[in-house]
């Protein structure tokens, strides 16, 4: 496959050669008569193993992400899935795609899209290098595991629409990711209905809005004209996150990113970046680390790329526990609060063959130990979803129980959940000892109808993310989930 | 509907197909005419040597065996009537089964177990090893673009069927990994 005249040829000799040493010790194929002319799945197989041990059992639903277009299809094996996102890179449109460093056509926004550098730990040191292998030392938080992923196409929080999406950035042109935020999109030809915990009417337009205590937002609207706008804000207070929503105005759909003009008011944030959602690019090195002190595990993740992705990135999940910049890399700490806890400013850059080391151990803590977790009604679970081949970042979702006329429901919600470019549909399965009920529900929430209340035995859940041939994509695990 | 829209074409049909090995009554089932048994024996045997090198690359030698014939059981209990690239066909299997295995926490634990056991082998190729790690800094995606690529000749067309994406994300990832790879070499 090397060309001669390419002057990496002799990196493709190298790889070449990777590649046949990888494969020295190659053990003998496997014998034809240990699978041939086996007309059904065997007990060699876990999957069919998996599902014939389901047999009678439920198989689930399925719900998707907020105000999307649901695609239901029953199989013949009573497994009902529901579409929930088509985040496909084939809604990719093209036409009026940008690239991130196209400028935004508002008066108000910078020519520039340069990330901005905040002055959380980047303050003065202009030149930091990016950190893609994020560790801390091992006094500080000794580092266990490590992960990497790449990801592009990208379409921003799995919200499905058959027309390009514009997506953009209002922030703070100093604090960037670091401080209050909003990321907006404006939605075309889609049937879609705004919900909220709150209808706010601004100059005659009404607003449904959803404030989370731990600082992330929500909110949705009928432009008027057809579109539909959607923002989530992080770090913005319910006056703050009407006053953004007061100073956005609909462009013209002519125009290249027809999303919104923003009037920069006295919040001091600015439209700072945009393109076209379907297209993100960018990618995330994490490792885990134990502080010896405490016991306490941290998840340290740096987060490269487009803009757009940064924002997204530290925006679609939890508040975590401290973001701040290293150059032009987004560093996130997740963790328990904690005086011994790393900061941002304990992050470096591994050592190439430190992080390879750390790479090569099983992510930490074992993802796919059997998960305990007591839940009680109205109380959220938050689990994380992971991707099976690590091509998408790490994300979560919350779970709860709820009541309904006598029957226990439940609750599985996914606004927080970032998906695989080629996920298709949602699948939860409930414990084979479970003889409950297949329910589907349209919002950001699944309803999974579980048994009459109260809920007494424990019972296992395992979500997970399937492509159109139902290969699954990402996972919960399994979660035992204990009533208390 | 989406079983039916993926009998229908192609890449969506082997993805299907791949998927429908402990389905019963696929809507696919009936159509179209059937490799023959010999066939994918002929085709297995042709290809053995590659399909195991290549889970040997992805998921080390203790467990390639098993992810193989865990693929090739799931293969043979197909309806391989909407194939038509046998090849392509297996190769993908054995993606699919590395990439279950990746999340397999009793394989992970007793591959951990192993590989320290092979610390106090003799026998191990440390050379095999070692490159393995190597390769390890790419996902397994990159890994088996880098395969094909590099050891079993394949184009961006060929793996792009294999992985069931686009020939330019194949391109894409096979740039990413190169980057990736000089990196580790150059250290």
């Amino acid at each position: 496959m090397t060309d001669p005249s390419d002057p990496n040829t002799e990196l493709d000799r190298a790889i070449a050669r990777l590649v046949g040493d990888a494969g020295a010790d190659t053990p003998q194929p496997p014998d034809i008569s240990a699978f041939a002319r086996t007309g059904e799945p065997t007990s060699s197989d876990p999957t069919g193993r998996r599902r014939l041990a389901m047999v009678g059992a439920l198989l689930l639903i399925v719900g998707a992400v907020a105000g999307v277009m649901y695609v239901t299809g029953r199989d013949d094996d009573g497994v009902t899935t529901v579409r929930p996102i088509d985040s496909s890179p084939t809604d990719a449109g093209g036409d009026i795609a940008t690239t991130p460093s196209e400028a935004p056509t508002v008066s108000s926004a910078p020519a520039s899209s340069e990330s901005p550098t905040p002055s959380t730990s980047a303050e003065g040191s202009p030149a930091v290098a990016n950190i893609t292998r994020p560790v801390t030392e091992p006094l500080t938080c000794d580092p266990v595991s490590a992960r990497e992923t790449f990801t592009e196409g990208l379409t921003l929080f799995a919200r499905p629409s058959t027309n390009p999406i514009p997506i953009q950035v209002v922030a703070d042109p100093v604090d960037g990711p670091v401080g209050p935020f909003a990321v907006v999109q404006r939605f075309f030809g889609d049937d879609r209905r705004p919900t909220g915990d709150e209808a706010v009417d601004i100059d005659g337009t009404t607003f449904w809005i959803r404030l989370v205590d731990d600082g992330n937002g929500v909110a949705e609207w009928d432009v008027g004209d057809g579109s539909f706008g959607y923002v989530r804000s992080r770090g913005l207070d319910r006056s703050a996150l009407v006053a953004l929503l007061g100073a956005l105005e609909p462009r013209p759909v002519t125009v290249s990113i027809p999303g919104f003009d923003y009037s920069s008011g006295a919040s001091g944030l600015e439209l700072l970046h945009e393109q076209m959602n379907t297209d993100v690019a960018g990618e995330v090195g994490s490792s885990e680390c134990v502080v010896a002190s405490t016991g306490y595990a941290y998840r340290i993740s740096a987060i490269n790329g487009d803009p757009v992705f940064q924002y997204g990135g530290v925006i679609d999940r939890l508040v975590p526990l401290e973001v701040g910049m290293h150059g032009s890399t987004l560093i996130v700490i997740d963790g328990v609060p904690d005086p011994a806890a790393p900061t941002v400013d304990d992050v470096v850059d591994a050592d190439p063959g430190a992080w390879l080391a750390l790479r090569s151990r099983p992510p930490w803590p074992e993802e796919s130990e059997l998960r305990t977790e007591n839940i009680r009604e109205g109380a959220d679970v938050v689990v994380p979803i992971d991707s099976v081949d690590g091509s998408t970042p790490q994300s979560y979702l919350t779970l709860r129980l709820s009541t309904r006329e006598g029957v226990t429901f439940l609750e599985v919600a996914t606004a927080d959940a970032v998906l695989a470019s080629d996920a298709a549909f949602w699948r939860t399965t409930i414990d084979p000892g479970n003889d409950g009920v297949t329910t589907a529900s349209v919002g950001p929430v699944m309803g999974l109808r579980i048994g009459d209340a109260p809920l007494g035995e424990p019972i296992e859940v395992t979500v997970s993310v399937i492509d159109g041939g139902e290969f699954v994509l990402q996972s919960t695990g399994t979660i035992t989930l204990i009533p208390s | 509907m989406h079983r039916e829209a993926g009998c229908r074409n192609g890449a969506a049909s082997l993805r299907f197909l791949l998927a429908s090995v402990t389905h019963t009554r696929g809507p696919c089932r009936s159509t179209g005419v059937s490799v023959a048994a010999e066939t994918l024996e002929a085709a297995y045997r042709r290809h053995s040597d590659e399909l195991i090198r290549y889970a040997t690359v992805l998921v080390g030698p203790d467990d390639a065996s098993d992810v193989v014939t865990d693929a090739m059981v799931r293969v043979f209990a197909s309806d391989l009537s909407a194939v038509s690239n046998l090849r392509a066909f297996l190769f993908r299997a054995v993606h699919h089964r590395a990439i279950d295995h990746q999340r397999a926490g009793t394989r992970r634990r007793r591959r951990e177990a192993s590989y320290h056991a092979q610390q106090a082998d003799a026998a191990v190729d440390p050379i095999a090893a070692h490159a393995r790690a190597a390769l390890g800094v790419l996902s397994l995606q990159q890994r088996t673009v880098v395969f094909l690529t590099y050891w079993a000749d394949q184009t961006p067309a060929d793996i792009a069927e294999v992985l069931d994406v686009s020939e330019g994300t194949v391109r894409k990832q096979l740039a990413r990994a190169r980057a990736r790879l000089r990196e580790v070499l150059d250290d």
